[in-house]
């Protein structure tokens, strides 16, 4: 059906839905956001009470005319049954995990119940990936985890959500299609590639003593964890003894520091972008101190777990003025 | 915009036609899932429904399968539960072949290649039977619930009595939890009760409409004849009466019909001889009915109607499946009913042979009221004794003519003959030799009412008297409760008219009296001192009787049954048409249906509108109520709009740069909203109704500064 629709109309259909069911964070359905039509099955179902029919017209069977009218009326019931297996659920998108461009990202849903109603096999699917079946109980919430493959950086849009219910008969398949929004991050695909740094004017070099980058740094001492600190520079063992979140502090000074420049790169935007997403996980896992230097902005060397999600974050949105808005 | 391959990956349309825009992406990614992939199995749940679904909708098929058919079904089941539960593997394609092979040879064998509605239903349930073994996808589970439903309502053929109705609720539930079963998530453990509960619901709510079908729909007659009926004997009269064809009958307790009388009185049972067939041809042996009298009147009859008068009985029959094309009447009946015919002997016949049950209306006519007339070939042919020697009645019957002055006289010497020279009432007569009559007027004198009717009337035509045999059914019982009569097999009787001049034809039953209460009080107290009565049935009606509680509860399910045939069984056109005509003063079909449309099309709007009205009602919680009532504050009176994908920190970082050193308490805000959303699930998150409290204190906050006139919209 709805890929009938999708032949014949294209983007108008595309259009009509924007403005029918737009882009929310959550949502809760109702008859504007439900699709019905009978299955296949459904129609086979029909076929069969015309049978019963008439077989009771022809043997003139009460009985069997009242089987063939109940059968045909339980499949009139089955539509509304159907149509209010999705009726009342409130769908909701959550934080998913930043990632990269090309893989796969696990978006979590949450879908609530209506009050008092159950919402029995559902069937959600982003088109052209993998779907998954998820059943609410009666006034309680689920939380599926739904996989996404994107390849476009930028804040993560993955189009409609495919939200399917045959539920309780299998004659009428209702279905909505739901534009969730999220604010995850995704970021460029990162190409491992060798170095560049040229020297220049800028500091567009390596500095500092770079020949020891893999050997210890020097343990300054332990301070207060603070929101931000890597996660490596726990002190675990301290925590293990029940002493609190307390931070590893390296003397990082004598770290290398260095710009990774855009402009020493090549290639068109996106491979241009990779090599520095690379550059830049390189750069931190060798716990460098890395500045990044885009055209028009950048971002001063420093090493740090949130220096690292800022750099990502600019290489994520460089030249995408409207992040999240949908190219339609 | 970026160049990138998915840069039109708003456009969400099936998946095989973006996989074939885009091959290369979808060369390298994982496997993806096709709607034909994601055809199920069958949940573990829905088997237990599918088998116990099929074993019950095959039982009301008990009466006609032959006990192969049983064998196969128990084999069918038990291979399948052994898949199930993994001791066996799917039959392959062999084993499919040969299953099939053996069905079908199994079929033939049992049917002797015979095409009748018992061997196409035993066909349709091999059929059934073999695709429950090879059951495996969700697809095969409908196909195999859909064949249920179908034998289900094919069962209603062959059983149709009120029990069996109940029975089929019980069949319709379990194959609709076996259908909603399949559309649960197998691993649910409470899957029973709940595809149990979902199908009891849509079969409840689905009543309504299903009433106003059953009561409006149009009652069209067959759309084609149908050659595939039962083989199954019907027991009922034959078409000629042999010295032990009614003996047989009276053996049997099986209703043969149901009558009704208009005006709710119970005629005296002196008047209830219910005439079925007329039988006029001997032929030394046996009585039969002449093909010369099947000029049949059909509907509408010549003969006008009479209403309102005294000698007119109006009834109304429904009448058990016979067979056989003809129909009962009281006296001398009429047609009032399209195909239904009246012969030249004034009995009635259906067009049809009557393989359903059926439902008329009749008329029984005084004498008087019908004007009879007996031509020279007819009374020819009533006179006929060419058959049969008999020498000794020949001889006896002469010398009663020689002394008898009328032919009234000769009747009366004929039955006082039957009175007074010792005949018994017997179901067990001893057999007749050649000249049966003669054997029994002067040897055994010892018969039922084939017996004393035969004689009767071969004597009666032997002394020139028309004479004829008439079967079919006297008395019957009647129900207080329901004021009905109920008629059934062993009330087979069989009486003598004979044709007197002036008068016309003239009743004569040489059984009353040899056994008075045959027709005073009916078989059983006939026999009651031979004991023979039903005497092979355990719970016979007879020894029911003998208990007073139990023959009272035999009634009211008498009663009850009787209802159950009159309003449902038996609710065809013409009861549709009465009942539309009393309560909507409607009878055209045209009007019917309108009505039927309406109906039916009330209740979805009626449901349509609920739904649009019903919206669900968004239920945001608290804070996220709070968080945007503080939003619009900040766009409406600051200019600063939430940003789609923006976090929360970020937009009230915005708002405090656009207050400047006052929006300090914001950033405060911002921290406590990162604690709450974002806290990991081990650690203790902030109190939520504190977090409310201070979005609610900034939101007012927010106001007031607006209101002294702060610098409104920078960062518009």
């Amino acid at each position: 059906m709805s890929v009938l629709v999708d032949r014949l109309f294209g983007d108008r259909w595309q259009r009509w839905l924007n403005r029918r069911l737009p882009a929310t964070r959550s949502l809760v359905l109702s008859h504007r956001a439900i699709f019905i039509v009978p299955t296949r099955i459904g129609l086979l179902y029909l076929a069969l009470v015309a049978l019963l029919l008439v077989t009771a017209i022809n043997y003139q069977n009460s009985l069997i005319y009242g089987m063939a009218f109940w059968l045909f009326s339980v499949g009139l019931s089955a539509m509304l049954l159907t149509f209010r297996n999705l009726t009342g659920l409130t769908v909701s998108s959550q934080e998913a995990i930043h990632g990269y461009a090309g893989q796969v990202f696990d978006l979590p849903l949450r879908l609530v119940a209506a009050p008092r109603r159950e919402h029995l096999n559902l069937w959600l699917q982003y088109p052209d990936n993998p779907g998954q079946r998820v059943s609410i109980e009666r006034g309680s919430a689920e939380s599926v985890r739904l996989s996404y493959r994107c390849y476009q950086r930028g804040y993560l849009s993955p189009g409609r959500v495919l939200l399917e219910s045959r539920f309780p008969l299998g004659l009428f398949r209702a279905w909505s299609w739901i534009k969730l929004d999220f604010s995850t991050l995704v970021y460029p695909q990162p190409q491992p590639s060798p170095f560049v740094f040229r020297s220049g004017e800028g500091a567009g070099e390596l500095l500092g003593a770079t020949l020891e980058v893999r050997g210890e740094q020097d343990f300054r001492g332990l301070r207060q964890y603070q929101p931000g600190d890597s996660m490596r520079q726990i002190a675990w063992k301290q925590l293990a003894r029940g002493k609190g979140l307390v931070t590893k502090d390296f003397d990082s000074d004598e770290g290398a520091s260095c710009w990774l420049d855009w402009a020493n790169t090549s290639g068109d935007l996106e491979s241009r972008l990779s090599q520095l997403c690379g550059w830049v996980l390189e750069a931190h896992q060798l716990g460098w101190q890395y500045g990044v230097r885009l055209p028009g902005q950048e971002s001063a060397p420093e090493h740090s777990d949130a220096h690292l999600g800022a750099c990502l974050k600019m290489l994520a949105l460089y030249q995408l003025d409207q992040p999240s808005e949908s190219p339609s | 915009m970026t160049a990138t391959p998915h840069s039109d990956h708003n456009r969400v349309s099936d998946p095989v036609s973006v996989a074939a825009e885009k091959p290369a992406i979808k060369a390298g990614s994982q496997p993806h899932m096709k709607p034909a992939a994601r055809q199920q199995q069958i949940p573990r749940s829905a088997l237990f429904w599918l088998l116990s679904g099929g074993a019950l909708a095959l039982l009301p098929h008990y009466s006609h399968l032959p006990l192969l058919f049983w064998l196969m079904a128990g084999a069918v089941v038990f291979w399948r539960w052994q898949m199930h539960i993994g001791r066996f593997a799917y039959p392959g394609t062999m084993a499919k072949v040969v299953a099939i092979m053996a069905v079908a040879i199994g079929v033939f064998i049992s049917f002797s290649g015979q095409y009748s509605l018992e061997s196409a239903v035993a066909f349709f349930v091999a059929t059934c039977l073999l695709k429950v073994l090879e059951m495996r996808t969700q697809r095969d589970g409908y196909i195999v619930i859909f064949l249920c439903f179908f034998l289900a309502g094919t069962g209603f053929l062959f059983e149709q009595s009120l029990l069996w109705g109940l029975y089929g609720l019980l069949v319709l539930w379990v194959l609709m939890a076996a259908l909603v079963s399949l559309h649960l998530v197998s691993h649910e453990a409470r899957g029973v009760w709940v595809a149990s509960r979902y199908a009891f619901g849509v079969l409840i709510s689905a009543i309504p409409v299903m009433m106003v079908f059953y009561l409006l729909f149009p009652r069209i007659s067959p759309l084609w004849s149908i050659n595939l009926q039962s083989e199954k004997a019907i027991s009922g009269l034959s078409e000629q009466m042999a010295p032990g064809d009614i003996a047989s009958l009276s053996r049997s307790d099986e209703l043969a019909f149901r009558a009704t009388f208009d005006d709710g009185q119970q005629p005296s049972r002196e008047q209830l001889y219910w005439r079925a067939l007329v039988l006029d041809r001997y032929d030394g042996r046996t009585w039969r009915f002449s093909k010369r009298d099947q000029s049949v009147d059909w509907f509408p009859t010549e003969r006008p109607v009479p209403t309102g008068t005294d000698g007119v009985l109006n009834y109304e029959i429904i009448q058990e499946a016979t067979g056989k094309r003809w129909l009962y009447t009281l006296r001398h009946g009429t047609a009032l009913e399209r195909g239904i015919g009246v012969t030249a002997a004034g009995v009635l016949i259906n067009r049809r042979p009557v393989y359903q049950r059926k439902r008329y209306q009749g008329l029984g006519l005084r004498r008087e009221l019908v004007r009879q007339t007996l031509d020279s070939q007819q009374r020819q042919h009533n006179l006929d004794v060419s058959a049969g020697g008999n020498p000794r009645t020949r001889e006896w019957v002469a010398g009663l003519v020689a002394s008898s002055e009328t032919p009234m006289d000769l009747v009366n010497t004929l039955i006082d003959y039957f009175r007074n020279q010792g005949f018994l009432y017997t179901l067990k007569p001893p057999a007749l030799g050649n000249n049966d009559i003669d054997a029994f007027l002067f040897d055994t004198r010892l018969g039922f009412c084939a017996h004393y009717a035969g004689a009767f009337v071969y004597a009666s035509r032997l002394a020139g008297i028309p004479a004829r045999v008439v079967t079919g059914y006297q008395g019957g019982e009647w129900n207080e409760a329901e004021n009905y009569l109920t008629v059934r097999q062993y009330d087979a009787h069989a009486w003598a008219e004979i044709w007197l001049e002036g008068t016309g034809w003239v009743r004569v039953d040489p059984t009353a009296v040899v056994a008075p209460d045959r027709i005073q009080f009916g078989l059983e107290q006939a026999l009651q001192e031979e004991g023979s009565f039903m005497e092979d049935k355990l719970l016979s009606p007879g020894r029911i009787r003998q208990i007073p509680w139990l023959n009272r509860l035999r009634m009211e399910l008498e009663s009850v049954n009787y209802l159950w045939h009159r309003w449902v069984l038996s609710y065809d056109n013409e009861r549709q048409k009465n009942l539309l005509s009393n309560i909507l003063k409607k009878t055209d079909y045209q009007q019917l249906l309108i009505w039927l449309v309406g109906a039916v099309g009330l209740v979805f709007l009626v449901i349509t509108l609920m739904i649009v009205w019903q919206r669900p009602r968004h239920r945001a919680s608290p804070i996220a109520l709070a968080w945007q009532q503080l939003v619009n504050v900040g766009e409406q009176q600051y200019g600063v709009a939430f940003q789609t994908g923006e976090s929360q920190r970020h937009y009230l970082v915005r708002l405090a740069q656009v207050l400047g050193a006052d929006g300090d308490y914001l950033l405060a805000l911002a921290r406590l909203m990162d604690f709450q959303l974002y806290a990991a699930s081990g650690q203790q998150p902030a109190d939520e109704k504190q977090l409310i409290k201070q979005l609610r204190k900034s939101r007012k906050r927010l106001l007031r500064q607006s209101w002294r006139g702060k610098p409104r919209s920078i960062g518009a």
